[in-house]
């Protein structure tokens, strides 16, 4: 039992730092297109690029939310219910961004879709932030649950957190569209790609120095969740390093790829500090956990071959549908805009 | 107001309108793929024109349907976390798989659809379509064995305080299930049928040599024959609700005192009030015995029987029950109306094009009513003889909270619901001969 419980924290991560890596790339770019776009065609261009792969992208977070159902149905209620305003605000920023990207297209007033996608892209990306630097640090949680609503998350270490999220997304996005996007309109996302680098850099030095994780009791770092946390920051940190190397190289499906990995062994640091935790508490009295919120035996079993058959051929076929649509798009070639 | 009732009514909504433009998505889908199929085998530049016309309109109706579509799934922990500890044990798999399996080829594969035209082959974008039809009618099935599980529980026990699975193969053959998914598919179907007839009828109205012509000829096919399916699956489906959720099948009918060979009174108005019938006129002898298990000497079960706090309300059940049987049967009136005219080559009755224009919201209507019989005539119960839905609230929301998604859903919908109507009629208007 204990292992399956175990197996699943790490799918469940697993899922969520994939969901970050993927659609980060998409709701920075969202982020970042009206500050870098100087017409209309440049801001097509930017919603060309991610246009065959956001819905898909998105599909990871739908897939979180069901695997948080099925495998841990009390954490998904909990946090679900717990965290309603805020969750309830990121379901409607991507409702609102998903609309934008079919809809801009086929209406003559652009302004409203643009205000949309950020907004829809700035959102979700902040508040998600919010919540998991709560997790991160621990949730003031009682035997009534947690009860503090929307302003006890915006304490400290949730607005540190997603600012966080906000400003390596908005990184990712940059190199995604630096090596989607070709012509003049690249030499102009290079200065982006360079000034957003800079930020992260030092947001991640800022983020290590408060480091969250502190503040959640059950975090040790003497542990093997701690030793895994400490890896995984230090090759995000790492990585962090060598994006700087390529971009300053000017290569920019490498540096791309290794924003990829970061953001990969940035997620994951966060979601080893917090193990066996899905909720971590301050009262650890209260903790919500893998042992006392997951499903029955059976399920996790069940839900375990499922996923050891069908995650592997989804994540086939979507590499495969990146790499037949890996043609960059040029502004200046309205042909290949769809959108 | 109160929490429960706002709870209710924000997923009554949401879940209402995603389903204005799920039908659509299932039944036209299938359409576009069969036309692009045509293209491919017959290389007519017609066929190519259609597919590009009702993939447009498909790709409007898909993108509101897909963005709803979250907020579904995020609020069963949000608005009904009790629900979902209770029941997450058993009803969070199919969700999850539906995630993993149908959602992820649906919204993958139709990326590659939109973005792949000159791109990959004719074969691997053909394909694609198919791909996108298969997921979006895999996660209907998901949905429906969630869904049939509410229903209809099975394959469960009850320990350490929640209902927990202990048999897959029995929750996956669960025949309420399957039969709930052909019934709601089929109708679907016969959705993008009238969608495809009426748009198409539109133009015919106006160039009678149009080649919206091939498409209504198609789509009269398809709809007779789903229009046929969703009949015979909707008998089927009877028999399963009079058998496993009585109290349903007592609302549908409005059926208050148990009887053995119980007539069927083409007009009724029922009395909840004091529970019994206003009226009950032209009785067909037996026939409702008939109709709830293909026995003219079944007992039917009457709503008397069951104690007050059982019962589903009535009159809305029986009501949406009574209309969308009514459609059901002109669907395939209209549908084999139509077939008949294509086949002989008569699409030039005006008055008959503009019925089929003005027919297109009726199956969704139909559809609406549908789940209304489903959800409604279910009540009390969130999970049938399980779980009351008033103990499947969360219980740690305030009305504050829930006044401001419901509020919030309700402004960006209506915005959502505009601004598709607009654009559907926008595009369905454009000419392309």
């Amino acid at each position: 039992m204990e292992s399956l419980q175990i197996t699943w924290f790490v799918l469940w991560s697993v899922l969520w730092v994939v969901y970050f890596a993927l659609d980060g790339f998409d709701l920075g770019s969202g982020i970042l297109m009206n500050f870098i776009s100087k017409n209309d065609d440049e801001k097509r261009a930017v919603i060309n690029t991610v246009g065959p792969f956001w819905d898909g992208n998105e599909v990871w977070l739908i897939t979180a939310g069901g695997a948080t159902f099925a495998a841990f149905p009390k954490a998904y209620a909990d946090m679900f219910s717990w965290f309603y305003i805020p969750l309830f605000m990121v379901l409607i920023g991507l409702i609102l961004r998903g609309v934008s990207f079919e809809m801009r297209g086929k209406t003559e007033s652009k302004k409203i879709w643009d205000v949309f996608i950020f907004v829809g892209s700035l959102l979700p990306v902040f508040l998600l932030g919010v919540a998991f630097g709560n997790i991160w640090s621990a949730v003031n949680i009682t035997e009534k649950g947690y009860t503090e609503g929307t302003l006890g998350l915006l304490n400290f270490n949730g607005i540190l957190t997603g600012f966080t999220f906000v400003v390596f997304v908005c990184m990712h996005g940059a190199l995604w569209l630096y090596y989607k996007i070709e012509g003049e309109f690249k030499l102009r996302i290079y200065g982006v790609v360079r000034k957003t680098w800079y930020v992260s850099a030092f947001l991640f030095g800022i983020f290590i120095l408060f480091i969250p994780h502190t503040l959640n009791p059950n975090f040790n770092l003497n542990s093997f969740s701690g030793y895994l946390t400490v890896v995984f920051y230090g090759l995000a940190a790492f990585m962090i390093i060598l994006i700087k190397k390529s971009i300053d190289k000017g290569r920019d499906y490498i540096s791309f790829l290794k924003s990829f990995v970061f953001m990969i062994f940035w997620f994951a640091g966060g979601f080893a500090s917090q193990y066996p935790n899905l909720i971590p508490s301050k009262n650890v009295e209260f903790n919500v956990s893998i042992f006392n919120s997951s499903s029955s035996f059976y399920t996790l079993k069940i839900m375990t071959i499922v996923a050891l058959i069908f995650v592997p051929i989804v994540v086939a076929y979507q590499i495969w549908i990146y790499k037949i649509l890996n043609h960059k798009i040029n502004p200046a070639d309205k042909e290949s805009l769809f959108y | 107001m109160d929490l429960l009732f706002l709870s209710r009514l924000q997923f009554a909504m949401t879940a209402a309108f995603h389903f204005l433009f799920v039908p659509m998505t299932l039944g036209v889908v299938v359409l576009v793929a069969i036309m692009q199929t045509f293209w491919y085998k017959t290389g007519e530049e017609k066929w190519l024109k259609l597919v590009k016309f009702f993939g447009k309109l498909f790709l409007i109706n898909f993108a509101i349907g897909v963005v709803t579509g979250i907020s579904l799934e995020f609020q069963f922990g949000m608005n009904w976390a009790e629900y979902s500890k209770y029941v997450g044990d058993i009803f969070g798999v199919p969700l999850a798989i539906e995630a993993t399996v149908a959602f992820f080829l649906e919204s993958v594969f139709l990326g590659l659809w939109i973005f792949g035209w000159n791109r990959v082959s004719k074969k691997i974008h053909l394909i694609s379509i198919w791909m996108v039809a298969l997921g979006s009618n895999l996660s209907a099935l998901w949905i429906l064995f969630a869904n049939g599980f509410m229903q209809r529980p099975v394959g469960y026990m009850i320990a350490n305080g929640r209902v927990e699975l202990v048999n897959f193969t029995e929750f996956l053959l669960n025949q309420y299930g399957w039969v709930k998914f052909f019934h709601t598919v089929f109708a679907a179907y016969v959705v993008g049928a009238f969608f495809v007839m009426g748009v198409s009828a539109y133009h015919l109205l106006k160039n009678k040599e149009s080649i919206f012509r091939s498409s209504f000829k198609l789509a009269a096919y398809f709809g007779a024959l789903s229009s046929i399916l969703v009949f015979l699956f909707g008998d089927f489906h009877a028999k399963d609700i009079s058998k496993f959720q009585p109290t349903k099948f007592a609302a549908m009918e409005s059926v208050w005192e148990t009887k053995k060979g119980a007539d069927y009174p083409l007009i009724l108005i029922p009395d909840e009030k004091n529970e019994k019938n206003a009226v009950e006129a032209i009785k067909i002898p037996k026939f409702l015995s008939i109709l709830a298990a293909y026995d003219p000497n079944y007992e039917v079960k009457g709503l008397r029987d069951f104690p007050k706090e059982d019962r589903p309300p009535v009159l809305i059940t029986f009501l949406s029950f009574r209309v969308m049987v009514v459609l059901g049967f002109l669907f395939i009136a209209l549908s084999f109306l139509s077939v008949y005219l294509s086949y002989k080559n008569k699409l030039d009755n005006n008055l008959f094009l503009k019925a089929m224009l003005y027919s297109i919201p009726l199956p969704y209507i139909a559809m609406q009513l549908g789940w209304i019989v489903a959800e409604v005539g279910r009540q009390p119960w969130a999970v049938y003889g399980l779980l009351r839905t008033r103990d499947a609230v969360s219980q740690n929301l305030n009305l504050n909270q829930v006044m401001f998604s419901f509020f919030g859903y309700g402004l960006v919908y209506t915005f959502l619901g505009i601004l598709g109507f607009y654009l559907m009629v926008k595009n369905a208007k454009k000419s392309i001969d």
